[in-house]
């Protein structure tokens, strides 16, 4: 078994523009939402693979938290099966931003050992509740992060989310949203959009997508 | 026409379902000794300009950066002429920083006026800009932003050399441009002075093609398949030909970006001579020296033997001085029309290959000469043989 996750590059050396999926699969997901969200990742496969350059361009991991455990390590969407998700546990949210992150470094020096360009990549946060461990570390690195362009970070929050820690965690430029009712499949259709409209992106082209977004959530003040 | 030369643009697949126009564009200018465009002399400037996809005159800023460029380069460039006797890598480096420095003041200046006529801002125009000035003896070139300049030289087995690392930022969208506040600290100017063979300079649209990112080498086959072209084809042909290659679906599979290639192939050929023979003329040529050869073999034996074996003289000493005169004459014959035939051999394009040419000549004249004297004398010994004389001429005594 190979280790590490760099064979790929011989073959496709498109550049890549990574994005992480951090979803909360912890208890209080159960049921409809979490149906909603594996149906969500579903539909964001289908429409980016539409596209041929991006299906080689746009690479997904998935980390989930309840509790954080990597779903699924960065592949580009023409070889990436969508997972189920259950809802399981509680929400370290701050271990998993902090874990998400990580894995993004790591992903950076791989393309950048194996000479593949990149564009910025997208954190995208998913939550239905509030972290049950330390975030305070996490929102600092979310910010500095921000700041220093090495990433954009999205925060979702869905129903009963504490949008208030949310507020905290994303950086100020980018407000958290809150999903209109369960509609993980317009965000998605949303997030594959912008993805295919980075990948296609050429130099000079500002990679900020507008927020808030129109259609799917709503700026909860 | 020292300098083969070809500019293509072909528009990516991302702008033609964008409906945006191609935003790159290429050109190139030949200019004779007295610094005015002509098409058989020495020195080509040339210049890529990939626009900025996110501005919406980046169309209009890459034609006009690349004009102005050329246009610029064209005067410094009779400049140059003047003193060129006393060029020295150390003047030309001097020369190159200041020409491309004023060139980048230059694009600045004329983007700044078409930005009050169209009453938009320069920074509509961004653009990236790569420039090489080649003579048959050196090269100066300099880029600002992402894309490509790959040189070989004319030395035998040199390899592809690529000029300037590209200068991207961390992200494969973004790079420096002409209008840029730091343009100029970010611009790289290199000169050769040496003779190139081969010049490539393209938009990023090809870097993934043509360069190995991962190590920052050339990709040779990419170099090999145009240079192989531009050996054997007449400009028209390959420009046609690279197009059709542009706008592939083998290209466009691998890049949707607008792509953008300018190639400059040196050919060698130096005023006043005759080019290198090809092939045929080569084998001609052996095969005239193997008969005028044999020929003198022939000649040179019946001479012989006629005067020194059939003639007897009676004086020692005067035999061998005639015989010895007849010897230098002959030779000196045989050696002329050998260098006669030689002649346009000597413009074989490297040493080794003279050096070959000459062995060649060689072993073939001293083959002729031997079987011509081996023909003389069989002939003379079959002719006495057949009809049984013992002596054709009777030796006065």
């Amino acid at each position: 078994m190979p280790i590490g996750n760099v064979a790929d590059f011989a073959v496709n050396q498109e550049p890549r523009c990574p994005v992480v999926l951090l979803l909360d699969n912890s208890f209080s997901m159960s049921g409809e939402p979490i149906q909603q969200l594996n149906e969500g990742i579903a539909v964001f496969k289908q429409s980016v693979e539409q596209d041929t350059l991006a299906k080689l361009r746009v690479e997904v991991a998935i980390v989930s938290f309840g509790p954080v455990a990597m779903c699924q390590d960065f592949v580009t969407i023409d070889q990436f099966v969508p997972p189920l998700l259950n809802a399981e546990d509680s929400t370290p949210m701050g271990k998993a931003i902090e874990y998400a992150l990580d894995l993004l470094e790591d992903r950076k020096e791989d393309y950048k050992n194996n000479g593949i360009q990149y564009y910025r990549p997208w954190v995208f946060l998913i939550t239905d509740g509030r972290p049950n461990d330390d975030w305070q570390n996490a929102a600092q690195r979310v910010r500095q992060g921000e700041k220093g362009k090495k990433f954009s970070f999205f925060a979702v929050g869905v129903q009963n989310a504490d949008m208030a820690i949310l507020r905290h965690i994303a950086p100020p430029t980018r407000i958290p949203l809150l999903l209109n009712g369960l509609d993980f499949k317009s965000m998605f259709l949303w997030l594959s959009q912008s993805m295919k409209q980075v990948s296609h992106s050429q130099p000079g082209t500002t990679t900020m997508v507008p927020t808030p977004p129109v259609g799917w959530g709503q700026v909860v003040t | 026409m020292p300098w083969k030369a070809i500019a293509c643009s072909e528009r990516g697949t991302s702008h033609q379902k964008s409906r945006l126009p191609c935003q790159d564009y290429t050109k190139f200018i030949r200019l004779n000794n007295a610094g005015k465009p002509a098409n058989d002399r020495e020195i080509i400037i040339g210049a890529v300009s990939d626009g900025a996809g996110s501005c919406k005159y980046s169309n209009i800023g890459s034609e006009l950066a690349v004009q102005t460029a050329l246009k610029h380069l064209q005067n410094c460039a009779k400049e140059l002429k003047e003193n060129q006797k006393d060029l020295s890598p150390e003047i030309l480096e001097d020369w190159a920083n200041k020409a491309f420095f004023k060139t980048l003041e230059t694009v600045k200046k004329a983007f700044g006026q078409k930005a009050k006529e169209k009453s938009c801002s320069p920074k509509d125009f961004s653009c990236t800009l790569l420039v090489i000035i080649a003579s048959p003896n050196w090269l100066a070139a300099m880029q600002i932003g992402d894309g490509f300049i790959v040189t070989r030289n004319r030395k035998p087995k040199s390899e592809y050399k690529l000029l300037f690392y590209p200068s991207k930022g961390e992200y494969a969208n973004e790079t420096t441009f002409v209008t840029a506040a730091n343009a100029l600290e970010k611009m790289q100017v290199k000169t050769l002075f040496e003779k190139q063979q081969f010049i490539c300079a393209a938009s990023d649209g090809l870097e993934r093609i043509a360069i190995n990112l991962k190590d920052l080498q050339p990709h040779p086959p990419f170099f090999e398949m145009f240079e192989r072209a531009l050996e054997i084809r007449t400009e028209d042909e390959e420009r046609l030909s690279t197009k059709d290659w542009l706008k592939s679906k083998d290209v466009n599979n691998k890049t949707d970006d607008d792509k953008t290639i300018l190639l400059f192939w040196y050919e060698y050929s130096e005023p006043g001579r005759n080019p290198s023979p090809s092939k045929v003329e080569k084998h001609n040529i052996y095969y005239i020296t193997f008969l005028v050869n044999v020929l003198s073999g022939i000649f040179w034996n019946s001479l012989y033997h006629d005067l020194f074996i059939d003639i007897k003289f009676n004086d020692l000493t005067l035999q061998w001085m005639i015989s010895v005169l007849i010897a230098v004459l002959l030779t000196v014959v045989i050696i002329l029309v050998n260098f006669y035939i030689y002649k346009p051999l000597k413009y074989s394009k490297s040493l080794s290959e003279k050096v070959k040419s000459l062995f060649d000549l060689l072993i073939i004249s001293f083959l002729g000469l031997a079987l011509g004297g081996a023909l003389y004398y069989s002939i003379r010994k079959s002719i006495l043989y057949l009809f049984q004389l013992q002596s054709p001429i009777t030796t006065p005594k």
